[in-house]
């Protein structure tokens, strides 16, 4: 075979591998985000170049002996070569983490097994002899028929099961990426040493298994480090729900001696009420009546309002957060209102995320306005159209520089503060669906963050926290 | 002439608002009129389907035996007059008016429960329109109007320093004098909306021309009258360096 040959043999191999490639990581990374006829042409080029490079030192590498290297070592590296300039193309394309694009294409790779599997049942036990026209006509329709739609009918099963769907899941598990990717390295070179010293007619198909128990291994990884997770969450739910009784059982004892008072105050203003009624004066009897029911109001209807409020938050980390916050505030005499209209159930923002952003939100306003006989602090949470809004507002006595505000080192309270709103700055940058608004309105300072809850599948809510990544 | 309108399920309390509403206008020769008394959400919203203009609209919270309450008939009627002044009359003090203020942009809301507050909040509300009527009257701001989510805010241009594109896809930042946001939006499409007032100064930053204090060629930034910075690139800011 001519060099030529050797190349255009190796860009359709290839060049079917890559397209499966550029078809899985869609499914496992989500949609590239270069979007446009100008981003389309120049990544196509780009993976036509790709392709021809990696034919041409296929070529080279043949033409050097590399493949009969002992144990396929010549392959393995020719192997890792691509493996890594895939990667580097899948970071150009998806402008995602080298870690993320590791783990996509060596999850493609272990895929490609499958169909190479899949398709060796064609020619089992066969050797070609290419100098044989009607042999030649057979391998060339494995080649260029049965090896790709293999590979068609792995991607279509993977595509139809929601397979990316699980990956995603495996994904969010931040803690074992670095595990699983050091494993999923040594795939290529566990395979290729199977295939070579398994030989024999007891071992013959037991490298045909090995990508399966390779995945089923990793899968069980995975579902022992969930399970583990979910048991330390249950556990901080725990004691949340604890902390929360206990503010619950302060907040009632407080208000049931609030009522007392008010009780005492009453008999009080109704013996006063008695006798104005008595002597006739009305405008006195109204007078009461409104002052009773003020006092009322001001003793024990605005912690009943604020536990109604507190009700409709049914996210337990939110509702603890806002009840330690409350309590701290009603301790240093931070007068505080809360809106809670509709029910806040749940949110696409990690808890852990979304209670830091907010801790930040309020503790800023609460530095504010300590101290202040007149400071107030306002909190909205509201849920409806597909979007929650969390904004908290709060008596403004200073003065903000807006240019400066979130940057690093940026305060108003002093050395070594100041770090708040550049870590919250640096939180919504993981989201791309959260968005944040900042402004001095009517004298009060005003901070929200609104997450879009609604508008997308879980796939569409992990592309768009793959682009909030970059 | 601004009409007003009065959406109250309690028939007394109905009649001192029209009663107090009319003598005011009659007192204070405002440009206002009564344009409809009910209990019945739907006949408002009939109304203003026939006809659309900038109105006045006192509403009660919950409107029994409606199929609407207040806060829902303030969404329908923002679908219909965006510009109109919502006031809400209810008998709670506790009314989380802020949600009612951020989602429908109500003007204020008034306690019923004692006559003596609430007609002095009506006349606050008189006050407050007929004042803001005037300003729009004397001088037509232009506005930046965006939508982010389930809110769309208007501001002014003239409080806009310049737009930059966030490190998240598709998300762009708005820099204002007091105010900063983000917002979903692409630079191209801004750029072709606002090139009377804007300039693209680098790939990633519109900037409003009459913000530009100096253009820093060394640092190859572009220093605004704030003292804010922004990247500035010969390519795009070509415009900007021949005239000045």
């Amino acid at each position: 075979m001519s060099n030529w040959q050797i190349m255009a043999s190796n860009f359709w191999s290839l060049g079917i591998y890559f397209i499966f490639l550029l078809w899985m990581s869609d499914l496992l990374l989500g949609r590239f985000p270069r979007q446009g006829i100008r981003q389309g042409i120049l990544c196509t080029l780009l993976g036509l170049a790709l392709v021809a490079v990696m034919s041409f030192v296929g070529m080279v590498c043949y033409r050097m002996g590399l493949w009969k290297w002992g144990n396929g070592a010549g392959k393995l590296i020719f192997q890792y070569f691509m493996i890594g300039c895939k990667i580097l193309f899948l970071h150009f394309l998806y402008r995602t983490s080298l870690r993320d694009c590791c783990l996509a294409e060596l999850m493609t790779e272990i895929l490609c097994a499958y169909g190479e599997i899949l398709s060796e049942f064609y020619y089992y036990g066969k050797v070609f002899d290419l100098s044989v026209p009607d042999q030649r006509r057979t391998y060339l329709f494995w080649f260029l028929v049965i090896a790709p739609a293999c590979l068609l009918f792995c991607g279509l099963v993977i595509d139809r099961f929601g397979l990316g769907k699980i990956y995603r899941k495996w994904m969010d598990q931040e803690e074992v990426h670095k595990g699983i990717l050091f494993l999923l390295v040594f795939f290529p070179v566990l395979y290729e040493l199977l295939r070579n010293v398994m030989v024999g007619d007891d071992f013959e198909n037991v490298h045909r298994l090995f990508p399966l128990f390779f995945l089923l291994a990793i899968h069980l990884i995975f579902v022992y480090v969930e399970r583990d997770r979910q048991q330390r969450q249950s556990i901080i739910v725990q004691r949340a729900s604890l902390r929360q009784q206990a503010i619950y059982i302060e907040e009632m004892e407080q208000m049931q001696a609030e009522l007392r008072r008010f009780r005492h105050d009453f008999k009080n203003m109704m013996a006063g009420m008695y006798l104005q009624a008595k002597e006739g004066d009305l405008d006195a009897v109204r007078n009461f009546i409104q002052e009773m029911t003020g006092d009322f109001d001001r003793q024990v209807g605005g912690q009943i309002r604020l536990l109604n409020q507190l009700s409709n938050i049914r996210v337990v980390e939110v509702k603890s957060l806002l009840l330690e916050k409350l309590a701290r505030m009603r301790q240093e005499g931070i007068f505080c209102e809360l809106e809670v209209v509709n029910p806040f159930k749940a949110t696409q923002m990690r808890s852990t995320d979304l209670c830091r952003c907010l801790g930040i939100l309020v503790d800023n306003a609460m530095d504010e306005v300590r101290g202040r006989q007149d400071g107030r602090i306002h909190l909205m949470l509201s849920s409806q159209d597909g979007c929650s809004t969390f904004r908290v507002k709060n008596t403004l006595y200073g003065t903000v520089d807006f240019g400066r505000l979130g940057t690093a080192g940026y305060t108003t309270k002093g050395r070594g503060r100041g770090i708040g709103l550049e870590s919250y700055r640096k939180i919504l940058e993981k989201y791309a669906c959260a968005l944040s608004f900042t402004a001095i309105q009517d004298g009060c300072f005003v901070q929200e963050l609104k997450v879009e809850e609604e508008s997308t599948d879980n796939r569409g809510w992990r592309e768009q926290r793959r682009e909030g990544n970059h | 002439m601004l009409p007003i309108y009065i959406c109250e399920d309690d028939r007394q309390i109905l009649e001192a608002e029209r009663d107090w509403l009319e003598k005011q206008i009659l007192i204070e020769e405002l440009d206002m009129e009564i344009a409809l008394c009910t209990g019945d959400p739907r006949r408002l919203l009939d109304c203003l389907d026939r006809e659309r203009r900038q109105g006045i609209y006192f509403l009660d919270v919950e409107l029994k035996g409606a199929a609407m309450d207040g806060f829902r008939l303030g969404q329908e009627i923002r679908k219909r007059d965006a510009r109109g002044f919502l006031i809400y009359v209810t008998a709670f003090a506790d009314l989380a008016f802020e949600t009612f203020r951020y989602h429908l942009e109500a003007l204020d809301y008034i306690c019923k429960e004692n006559p003596e507050k609430m007609y002095a909040g009506l006349s606050r509300c008189l006050r407050i329109i007929m004042e803001r009527v005037g300003r729009e009257q004397d001088g037509q701001r232009e506005y930046f109007t965006v939508r982010t989510l389930d809110v769309i805010r208007h501001i002014p241009l003239e409080e806009i320093l310049y737009f930059a594109t966030s490190g998240r896809t598709h998300r762009i930042e708005l820099h204002a004098k007091q105010e900063r946001l983000d917002f979903i939006g692409s630079m191209q499409e801004l750029e072709k909306g606002l090139e009377r007032h804007f300039i693209r100064v680098h790939r990633g930053y519109l900037v409003r021309e009459d913000q530009i204090a100096q253009i820093d060629r060394k640092a190859r930034e572009v220093v605004l009258k704030n003292g804010e910075r922004c990247p500035f690139s010969r390519k795009l800011g070509r415009r900007l360096l021949e005239d000045g």
